[in-house]
């Protein structure tokens, strides 16, 4: 979605989930840590099956 | 009940955002990775989960950007939905946010992801528990909602790096991506087909295949969904593409240069997708309250059989998938277009008026910005008596036909879905015109190169 500031026309068009600049104040993570998370949670999800 | 809410926003991590300003090549990289990413966790498949579960939603399962039976069942369905709720709270001023205040854009990005978790919690719950998931036995029910909360919750961070360091959003790109998958194995699929065994699957290899055996080939199942999907892209297209421009000077009396330095373009689908995404989903919850009424011996709103609704209002308000209900049941795709495209028309105008698009709206940010119509005086009052000869009509317009456009597409089969086409061209036709706003912004010799070449 268009990134916002104050010499930005207003948007010419609706659009589906609204981001906003500003952050939380939760850890953050590097999008690094993301992929590794995803893969992690995926293998762990693959192994579900031979644990029982 | 902030006070409350902020120690656990403290605690749900965040993407960081970039420090520095991203390279093309850099968006490209992080756009490409969690793409594969993406792909990659659709292939998941859930572990406990009956071989014989029916997805009930097959055709807003490509809207949703889930991939039924994996981990990604639910794919972007919380992240969206919670959005659009937070969205019609605060414009409905239910919650009392002013969204210019810094500390209340980041409440409402903070709520807006813990919705979301909680949606996906949620979902998995009672797909699982209402027997849209089927579990091998009771013992898998934990299991199964597990798997899917953590598909969740992935899809949730992972679209926040491609929202920080990519193209356009992670929701509107899986959104592309799962519907041109979709397309690409409908249309090409070599593989023998399951129902024809022999026959390969894709449309065009099994119509080449039965014409080259001298059989004479269904056209309404091989032809007709490519003719349409051809049909609706190049209309989205023409229609995204069509604007009202509105001129505009700098205010104050002087003009830099000669004529308008600039316009304000209104898209004539000016509340975009959105009327038949919000359309969509009430539709498919009416299905999904039928089941449960079904479930507890009520079917008020009437039967369903195998995940398929049968009879009563759910019956008439499914999407007619194919040319054939057109003189088995005239009277069903009749109420279900006047149905659509009513509904579309009054959520492209709830849409516009609840999240701030409105001519009032707009005309009072122009005017802050010391902007002025040439020819006009520039008073606020002059923009928004402006503003408001456009932007209802378009709303309207824009609206009745987007969601026309979805009816016809779903009623020829249209490879992807009505929904699912229109959103995607949509979504490519936007990330292409902010790729190549990058390249006019950020003319870096890397750039270039990688553009010359």
């Amino acid at each position: 979605m268009a990134k916002k500031d104050k010499k930005t026309l207003p948007p010419s068009g609706a659009g589906l989930v609204r981001y906003f600049e500003e952050e939380t104040k939760g850890p953050k993570l590097t999008p690094e840590q993301v992929v590794a998370m995803s893969i992690i949670l995926a293998v762990f999800c693959l192994l579900l099956r031979f644990s029982g | 009940m902030r006070e409350k809410l902020d120690p656990i926003f403290s605690i749900i991590p965040e993407v960081k955002r970039p420090e520095y300003r991203q390279t093309f090549k850099e968006k490209l990289k992080w756009t490409g990775i969690i793409l594969i990413l993406y792909f990659f966790l659709g292939q998941i498949p859930l572990y406990g989960l009956s071989p014989t579960a029916v997805d009930q939603f097959a055709q807003l399962r490509a809207v949703i950007a889930g991939n039924f039976g994996s981990i990604l069942t639910l794919g972007i369905g919380p992240i969206v939905s919670a959005s659009i709720i937070l969205q019609l709270l605060v414009g409905g001023k239910l919650l009392k946010l002013d969204l210019s205040r810094h500390e209340d854009k980041a409440f409402f990005q903070g709520t807006q992801k813990l919705l979301a978790i909680i949606f996906t919690v949620f979902e998995a719950a009672i797909l699982v528990l209402t027997g849209a998931l089927t579990p091998l036995s009771s013992a898998f029910t934990g299991i199964l909602i597990l798997q899917m909360t953590i598909g969740g919750v992935l899809i949730i961070f992972l679209d926040e790096v491609v929202s920080k360091w990519g193209f356009g959003s992670g929701v509107g790109l899986f959104i592309a991506a799962g519907v041109s998958q979709q397309i690409m194995v409908g249309a090409f699929n070599p593989l023998p087909s399951p129902a024809q065994p022999g026959v390969p699957a894709g449309r065009i290899p099994g119509f080449l295949y039965l014409l080259a055996t001298g059989q004479s080939p269904d056209i309404q199942y091989y032809i007709i969904p490519i003719l349409a999907l051809i049909f609706v892209f190049l209309i989205v297209v023409y229609a995204e593409s069509m604007r009202v421009e509105i001129p505009l000077t700098m205010g104050g009396g002087k003009r830099w240069g000669r004529g308008p330095i600039g316009k304000y373009p209104l898209r004539f689908v000016y509340a975009s997708n959105m009327p038949v995404i919000l359309t969509s989903a009430l539709l498919l919850n009416v299905q999904l309250m039928a089941n449960v009424f079904q479930k507890m011996g009520h079917p008020i709103l009437g039967e369903v059989s195998r995940g398929q609704a049968i009879s009563g209002i759910a019956y008439l308000l499914t999407p007619p998938r194919s040319i054939d209900i057109l003189y088995l049941d005239p009277f069903k795709v009749i109420f279900y277009a006047i149905v659509f495209i009513g509904f579309s028309i009054l959520f492209a105008w709830l849409w516009i008026e609840i999240s701030g698009l409105g001519p009032r709206e707009v005309a009072k940010q122009l005017y802050q910005m010391g902007l002025q119509i040439p020819g006009f005086r520039s008073t606020k009052k002059q923009f928004e008596r402006i503003l408001k000869r456009y932007i209802p009509p378009l709303t309207i317009i824009g609206g009745a036909f987007v969601g026309f456009l979805a009816f016809i597409a779903d009623l020829t089969g249209a490879l992807g879905g009505g929904t699912g086409v229109l959103l995607t061209v949509g979504i490519v036709y936007r990330l292409y015109e902010e790729i190549a706003q990058e390249q006019l912004m950020d003319m870096h010799p890397m750039l270039r190169r990688f553009l010359g070449e």
